[in-house]
């Protein structure tokens, strides 16, 4: 059973480095929360294999559905907020964005 | 076990898909596809609820949300469009790199890795139902008010004021 | 009793919509009473235990027998800090420039960022910390991005961005802690710790990077300028004084004591993040000409000044260090306000547009040379004996080097909020400023009431130190 949490702990990490990279990465902003998204489900695999191999299922599902509604709330602001970027600014560009210094 | 290997790829193939091509509805589809994988690897532990939690908010709702987002951004012309995707192909170059690295690095310490992992396994008695109510009752609480603040901050984001008063 | 901090804002906030249909100048005093309340009750507690002496460990059982929410002494003195700071952030908003008919929206979001903080600091296990977390950190982002403008969004969305990441290390370190040890509570977690667990090493890194992402401790605060800058002036008060040390500093805190316990090697970590906080924080604080700006990187200097308190692990950083918390709550939001004020009456934040302020907003002069002798440390205000019980608690400790920073830094603090005192209040008055009026009573309340807290705080010191603050000494005692 370990040999296997193994497995999905390293899935997941891959799953949280693809959606790192895609975050640090894109100049789109939509493709930012993609990359959020794709990070979630890296944490959600872990969350659930750590529920699997541990045998407390239960809690683990409980947990799970918590993670999940929270980030789908999360995504929906976020999704509002870059609908009213591109209201103002006519587009998703993130560079057009940052007028701030660092 | 081998059912298991197969909804992995089933979820990480198009995760890197997702991130690698330029165009967004694509990417958004791929989304929807890697949401099915980690349903089916969720109903292949064991974890039903979890994987129809899964499947219907992740795969269903946050996609419409993508789609919905991705079709306000403006039309662009052809040449916009191969120069877009020529930029964000050469920034991904390093990814396929950093992938192989991880796996490489996993695969080849795995023993040491996986002798540090002292799981103790029980068998758990309590339904999903039972804990989220007896146990977890304050998150229940967040969760309402998580939803309450989500409403609210949408309402707000878009709510036009009327000029000073 | 507990779930009144949780239940009172959350109603009132929802009860916003219904007013703001009905009668709407209500939903300020609402707001305003319902943080009161907070404060009050607060207060209250503490004075059970302080001279009635009733135990402080006080929990909330729900729903069939699991303890789900808790008191002790840190607790305490962070519901009062949030009680504090949402009354003057919610009292300098209610004559703010906001439109009339989004104000309850304002209002019902800050009372909803106001019940995820309590029940952040009243959690007993990892999970429940992390569900209220994400709603400080959502009511957060609109409420930074309240005024609709380039600035705000740019600001909410690096912020956004950033606390996402921080989330999922977040959940992938509370993964690897709940296959290994089978629960996530902070009591079932420390019974069944091994320390020399790999993994649970490697879920302790993923944890400090979350919090510290969250708290702005330098190498990790890339967002923190941007959004402090960019939000509007009661939302400022609002995240300077409170949100950020909650979410980021108050978790480490609370991982270090209840969870993981304190080692030298977490030491090391925590003494090196703070301390290149504390002096990169102060150098560039130097360098900035927008007041807000300036402020923002205070907060990350002083926001390393409680970390390196705490890190250490004896009772002195600890007692030290809960301390600052109150106190860089208090006078951050007094500075913030300051700001805030000067920015109304003046209509800039520029440094090279202001200047002689002191002749023609006297009380907003006054109240921000209180607030400035407090940050820099300067006796017998509060400031003085939150950072001499730091570096004294780092000194015994045996960090000499870091004492030696932090003193050295303590300068510098003292060198860019004089400078800021004598750009903005003193000097000549500049061309253009002759016009301007002091701010009504109802936007200099807050800061007066501030100034007041952090003078008696103060001269009190003895008093609070062993009332308030020792209790938490009892959390290392036992």
């Amino acid at each position: 059973m370990n040999e296997m949490f193994y497995v999905y702990l390293v899935c997941s990490v891959l799953l949280i480095t693809i959606g790192l990279y895609t975050l640090l990465v894109s100049r789109n902003l939509i493709r930012m929360l993609i990359g959020f998204e794709i990070m979630t489900k890296g944490a959600t695999l872990a969350l659930i294999s750590a529920g699997a191999a541990n045998g407390r299922l239960a809690l683990s599902q409980a947990m799970t559905l918590t993670v999940i509604v929270v980030e789908v709330v999360f995504i929906a602001v976020a999704v509002a907020l870059v609908m009213l970027a591109q209201r103002k600014n006519k587009s998703l560009d993130v560079r057009k964005l940052t007028k701030l210094k660092g | 076990m081998q059912l298991n290997y197969v909804f992995l790829i089933l979820l990480i193939i198009p995760a890197i898909v997702a991130a690698f091509t330029a165009d967004l509805l694509r990417a958004a589809i791929a989304l929807l596809f890697c949401s099915l994988g980690l349903t089916m690897t969720m109903f292949n532990l064991e974890a039903p609820l979890a994987g129809v939690f899964e499947l219907s908010v992740c795969a269903g709702l946050i996609t419409v949300l993508f789609v919905n987002a991705i079709s306000m951004m403006p039309p662009e012309t052809s040449e916009e469009k191969s120069l877009r995707f020529k930029s964000h192909h050469s920034r991904f170059i390093l990814l396929p790199i950093l992938l192989v690295v991880i796996v490489g690095a996993a695969w080849l310490n795995r023993n040491y890795f996986i002798n540090a992992l002292t799981i103790n396994k029980i068998v758990d008695q309590l339904s999903t139902g039972q804990v989220l109510w007896e146990q977890r009752g304050l998150d229940l609480i967040g969760q309402i008010v998580m939803m309450l603040a989500g409403v609210f901050g949408v309402v707000v984001l878009f709510r036009r004021g009327n000029p000073h008063e | 009793m507990l779930l009144a901090y949780l239940f009172v804002p959350l109603l009132s906030a929802a009860l916003m919509p219904l007013l703001r249909k009905l009668w709407i100048k209500a939903t300020t005093t609402l707001a305003l009473l319902a943080v009161l309340y907070q404060l009050l009750i607060s207060i209250w507690i503490a004075y059970r235990k302080l001279v009635v002496g009733q135990p402080l460990h006080l929990g909330q059982w729900l729903f069939g027998g699991k303890l789900a929410l808790s008191i002790d002494g840190l607790t305490l003195m962070v519901l009062l800090t949030i009680g504090l700071v949402a009354l003057v952030a919610l009292g300098f908003a209610a004559n703010y420039q906001l439109s009339q008919n989004r104000r309850p929206g304002f209002n019902a979001l800050v009372l909803l960022a106001v019940t995820g903080m309590n029940g952040l600091v009243m959690a007993t296990d990892l999970f429940s910390l992390y569900v209220f977390l994400e709603i400080v950190a959502v009511t957060s982002f609109v409420l930074i991005t309240y005024q609709q403008d380039d600035a705000g969004i740019e600001g909410a969305f690096k912020y956004m961005m950033l606390s996402a990441v921080a989330t999922v290390f977040l959940l992938l370190g509370m993964a690897i802690v709940f296959a290994l040890t089978g629960s996530i509570g902070y009591a079932d977690i420390s019974a069944a710790l091994n320390n020399s667990n790999l993994f649970l090493k490697l879920s302790l890194g993923f944890f400090i990077f979350a919090f510290a992402l969250k708290a702005g401790l330098m190498p990790f605060h890339a967002w923190l300028p941007d959004a402090y800058t960019a939000a509007p002036a009661p939302v400022s008060i609002l995240l300077g004084g409170i949100v950020t040390k909650v979410a980021g500093v108050y978790s480490l805190m609370r991982l270090m004591l209840s969870v993981f316990g304190f080692s030298k090697s977490l030491a090391s970590i925590l003494l090196i993040f703070g301390s290149i906080s504390i002096v990169f924080g102060a150098f560039m604080a130097l360098g900035q000409r927008d007041f807000k700006r300036m402020l923002a990187f205070s907060s990350i200097s002083q926001i390393g000044y409680i970390v390196i308190g705490f890190a250490v692990g004896n009772t002195l950083g600890l007692v030290g260090a809960a301390f600052h918390f109150f106190n860089h709550g208090v006078f951050k939001a007094l500075l913030f306000a300051n700001a805030g004020a000067v920015e109304e009456a003046t209509g800039t934040r520029n440094f090279d547009e202001l200047g002689g302020l002191a002749e023609k907003m006297p009380v907003t002069g006054i109240t921000s040379v209180i607030g400035f002798l407090s940050a820099a440390g300067i006796p017998p205000l509060a400031g003085f004996w939150s950072k001499l019980l730091i570096i004294m608690g780092v000194w015994t400790a045996g960090y000499r080097v870091c004492a030696g920073i932090a003193v050295f830094a303590g300068l510098v603090t003292l060198a860019y909020l004089l400078l800021m005192q004598r750009e903005v209040f003193f000097g000549k008055l500049r061309a253009g400023l002759e016009e301007i009026k002091e701010v009504s009573w109802r936007t200099y309340w807050p800061a007066i009431l501030l100034a007041v807290v952090t003078i008696v705080s103060g001269i009190f010191f003895a008093v609070v130190l062993n009332k308030l603050i020792i209790p938490v000494k009892l959390l290392l005692g036992e």
